[in-house]
């Protein structure tokens, strides 16, 4: 047990004792699965949070990277909490390169904040994950959504994150500062360390900027809505969207209890298609898209302009966040092959009814990602044997399916993170070779990490 | 020197005719398409994932380095076995496993032609994105291991955003696969931190890369320019007015004479520069946006811009492209190919002082680059039997240091092998540096796989 009067008086020194919470309903409030930290510290600088990581290196102190706290939910319960550290106030923009299509920013920063900047040269970071609008139930930080490896359904057009990012700046769990990467788009000099930081959900070091490639803000954009009765239909019309010439941003399947969450009531299946493009390409796209649908008997089919749409796009962003504080719900997140998902939702449907639980879904139906909110029928709902053959049923199909968020009571008893794969050794001891003490989110990650 | 019991027992795993230790045969191996070269005591030609585990476990027991190569078109020494050791040649290891249309995914050795997978998806109405200029005999594995690039990748960017998953065999022979055909399978992304590794943490024997579908329009344009500024310029201004084209290449006079000589393509001799500009996708709002690109290129002061009206005409503008690096072989017996990296606004600034590089060193300079993505090639010019080779790469570093100080990088596509490795140090710190390190020390303790590559050699 590290000294932590000694420590918390250091920390008090680097950030000043207005920076620093420790009050019991704080720490009650920041506690993570219900492990209670012992000190929050809100550095402004990223001096501070190089010196904050030596002193807790020193005193063999654990340290919770935080941003807003979106992501707390994800992992495992941590095994130790002591330090939570907050990169909220690091939240400026270091270097925007409008000619250069690149942004450098603090980890803190949110990303509508971020999107204002960008604005009057007509450019935007095009990601789309839960929690990144000025709307969301919390405005995430993109350190946040970086170390998560948050992604939304924009995907399909804009890419992810790794293909986004370029490099970073991040403090190791003993203070040394290190880059990755650069500000080109292009770079094979020296190992991509930014993949490894992307997702590495703070366990390998603390991410305190990052330098962003932006695109031009779309000219255009149009939503298409479609129901229809059976799921082979909707699957259908996918399947036919994504092998035609169509490039659309996103492509959502919701069952019909996901769409009632969505606030779209109805009885049956709801695909959404996102278009953003310029003018006479969207025309076209919403054109055929209809077409295609229409081809799999749909039910009704219409289209949404502006700020409609945009309520509903960020309705969809977020919808994984629906049950987040729920104690008896659980989200899960399966990933299959892209052409295997009519498959992955029938098993799921069947695996939660052997389990006793209640489903509500959607789906990035054209990148292969499954979200599905389990609800328990009756208390003998088996939550544990669900979840472990969601991830057996994903493996099998060339995928994965992990917990995105549980109460704590239920993530005690299965691993949030699946079936293990042959490569979990190597990154056990990339995790010893840049965090030997284990201070820096332990026990949360893949592994055990 | 290899030990003979241990040549037998490696003719054992593959059979003796896929095992060279002549050294006329072995002369063959020693070099790759950069300046450095070094002879193997063995070259062995697995044709199985298996075969490559044993033939690594025998090299690990005899602690004898090992260098994972394809065709050896790469272009900064990651290919050539400084230590000596065994040259594992993958060129056997050449199928295509697997095109999954349905899932937008495909399966291939590490010795598949990466033109050959293109051709092969182009038939059915697909593409593979990344396309180095090498791609006719570049192997998947070779692109993989130096994370390459090519032309298309300003849109679609490089091997690595299309790489979703790899089987590899480590340094201490035991496979494994990371990654796979869906998106986001947890833990670190190990198969972006191998992507670029340049052989150093193992070889990989299977990839499954992301497929796409061809677009349903092109259209290419040559811009012709009386200057580089204005041609550099141009590019600047396309991306500026929130157009992404599919390639934005740029060649200067030196390369256009070259390849006009050898590729018929019509570029005008006179020209100071030409840019290559290739706009795909839907054709819906494709005439309107190649417009307003026309008009870019007039506003500054373009002499002449041709479009392309088919396909022959434009297979012949790519044809000068890609053929670029062998017709420059005609200005003088030998070249150097550079290829740092800056931010796209600090081209035409760069570009200038590498001229004036190439004055002061009396050496001639021609450029041919990727002018949307900031990726210069510059290829000095020279001739082995009179110019003395350190001059020239002294030319090189000082192209890189000229890069590093714009805020760019010192390989863009090319990786770093030996040629680079003291440049490292102009854009790493020493804790940047000692952090890789640290994954080799975890892929590769006892420095086997493709040794004394990368880092600065103390």
């Amino acid at each position: 047990m590290p000294d932590l009067d000694a420590l918390i008086d250091e920390l008090k020194k680097i950030v000043g004792y207005e920076n620093l919470l420790r009050a019991q309903a704080e720490l009650e409030y920041y506690s993570v699965d219900g492990v209670r930290p012992e000190v929050i510290v809100f550095p402004s600088e990223e001096s501070q949070v190089k010196r904050i990581l030596e002193s807790a290196y020193r005193y063999n102190a654990v340290v919770i990277p935080r941003g807003h706290g979106s992501k707390m939910g994800l992992g495992n319960i941590p095994s130790r909490a002591n330090i939570i550290l907050s990169l909220e106030r690091l939240n400026s923009v270091i270097e925007f390169l409008p000619d250069d299509l690149t942004v450098t920013f603090q980890a803190g920063i949110t990303p509508p904040k971020l999107r204002r900047q960008l604005l009057p040269k007509n450019l935007t970071f095009p990601i789309d994950p839960p929690c990144s609008r000025r709307t969301s139930p919390v405005v995430a930080t993109l350190g946040g959504i970086v170390a998560a490896n948050s992604n939304g359904p924009g995907r399909l057009k804009y890419n992810s994150l790794r293909d986004l990012i370029m490099g970073m700046k991040v403090i190791l769990a003993d203070g040394t500062v290190i880059k990755t990467g650069g500000k080109t788009v292009k770079n094979v000099s020296g190992y991509d360390m930014t993949k490894l930081f992307i997702g590495s959900l703070g366990t390998l070091g603390v991410i305190v900027e990052i330098t962003a490639r932006l695109s031009p803000l779309p000219e255009s954009g149009q939503t298409v809505l479609a129901s229809f009765a059976e799921l082979h239909q909707a699957t259908n019309a996918v399947r036919k969207i994504l092998k035609s010439e169509l490039l659309p941003k996103s492509i959502e399947l919701f069952s019909s209890v996901g769409a009632d969450l969505l606030g779209m009531p109805s009885e049956h299946l709801l695909l959404v298609i996102d278009i953003e493009d310029v003018e006479e390409a969207v025309n076209r796209q919403s054109e055929e898209i209809k077409q295609i649908c229409e081809e799999e008997n749909v039910l009704h089919v219409s289209d949404i302009q502006e700020r409609e749409r945009d309520a509903l796009l960020g309705r969809i962003q977020d919808w994984t966040m629906i049950d987040a504080e729920s104690d008896s719900q659980v989200c899960c997140k399966v990933s299959v092959p892209i052409g295997r998902v009519e498959e992955a939702l029938q098993t799921i449907e069947n695996a939660a009814e052997q389990g006793k639980l209640d489903t509500a879904i959607m789906s990035h139906a054209g990148s292969g990602i499954i979200y599905v909110i389990l609800t328990p029928q009756t208390d003998q709902a088996q939550f544990e044997a669900t979840i472990e053959n969601l991830a057996l049923m994903a493996q099998q199909l060339g995928g994965n399916s992990i917990v995105e968020h549980a109460a704590p009571k239920i993530k005690r008893n299965v691993d949030v993170w699946g079936v293990k794969g042959s490569d979990v050794d190597l990154m056990r001891q990339i995790k010893e070779q840049l965090d030997p003490k284990e201070i820096l989110n332990p026990g949360r990650f893949v592994g055990g990490i | 020197m290899i030990k003979e019991e241990t040549i037998t027992e490696l003719k054992n795993i593959v059979g003796e005719g896929n095992v060279l230790t002549s050294t006329l045969e072995r002369i063959l191996y020693e070099y790759d398409a950069s300046v450095d070269r070094a002879l193997p005591d063995a070259v062995i030609f697995p044709t199985t994932t298996e075969h490559v585990s044993q033939i690594v476990k025998t090299a690990n027991r005899e602690k004898i380095p090992f260098v994972a190569r394809g065709s050896g078109t790469n272009l900064s020494g990651g290919s050539v076995p400084i230590r000596g050791g065994i040259v594992i040649e993958l060129s056997k290891m050449n199928q295509i496993l697997e095109l999954d249309l349905e899932n937008f995914r495909a399966v291939v050795q590490p010795g598949v032609f990466n033109l050959d997978l293109y051709n092969t998806l182009a038939e059915r109405g697909y593409f593979y994105a990344p396309d180095p200029s090498s791609q006719m005999v570049a192997t998947m594995g070779g692109t993989v291991g130096e994370n390459a690039g090519g032309p298309h990748c300003l849109k679609y960017g490089v091997t690595t955003n299309h790489v979703m998953g790899l089987e590899m065999v480590l340094p201490n022979g035991e496979v494994i696969e990371t990654g796979g055909k869906s998106l986001d399978m947890p833990g670190y992304d190990l198969a972006g931190l191998i992507v670029g590794s340049e052989g150093t943490f193992g070889i990989v024997t299977k990839i499954i890369v992301r497929i796409l579908k061809m677009p349903e329009e092109v259209k290419t344009m040559l811009a012709i320019f009386e200057s580089l500024e204005d041609a550099a310029q141009t590019v600047s201004d396309i991306i500026a007015a929130g157009i992404l084209p599919a390639t934005l290449e740029m060649m200067d006079k030196f390369t256009i004479g070259a390849v006009e000589n050898f590729a018929k393509a019509g570029y005008p001799l006179d020209a100071e520069a030409v840019l290559i500009i290739e706009l795909d996708g839907l054709k819906d709002g494709m005439e309107r946006l190649s417009r307003r690109v026309v008009q870019i290129c007039q506003k500054n002061s373009a002499r002449d811009v041709r479009v392309a009206k088919d396909d022959a005409e434009r297979e012949r503008l790519w044809i000068g492209r890609k053929s670029a690096f062998g017709a420059i072989a005609q200005l003088g017996p030998n070249y150097f190919v550079c290829d740092g990296v800056v931010p796209r606004s600090k081209l035409p600034e760069t570009l200038r002082q590498v001229v004036k590089i190439g004055e002061d060193y009396e050496l001639r300079i021609a450029n041919v680059f990727h002018a949307g993505d900031g990726n210069l090639h510059p290829l000095i010019l020279y001739d082995e039997r009179t110019t003395d080779i350190n001059k020239v790469l002294k030319a090189g570093m000082e192209i890189l240091a000229l890069c590093a100080s714009k805020d760019g990088m010192v390989s863009g596509e090319h990786g770093v092998g030996l040629e680079k490795r003291d440049a490292m140090r102009m854009v790493y710190s020493e804790d940047d540096l000692n952090v890789m390190k640290r994954m080799k020390m975890v892929f590769d303790p006892d420095n086997l796989a493709n040794p004394d590559k990368i880092f600065p050699q103390d």
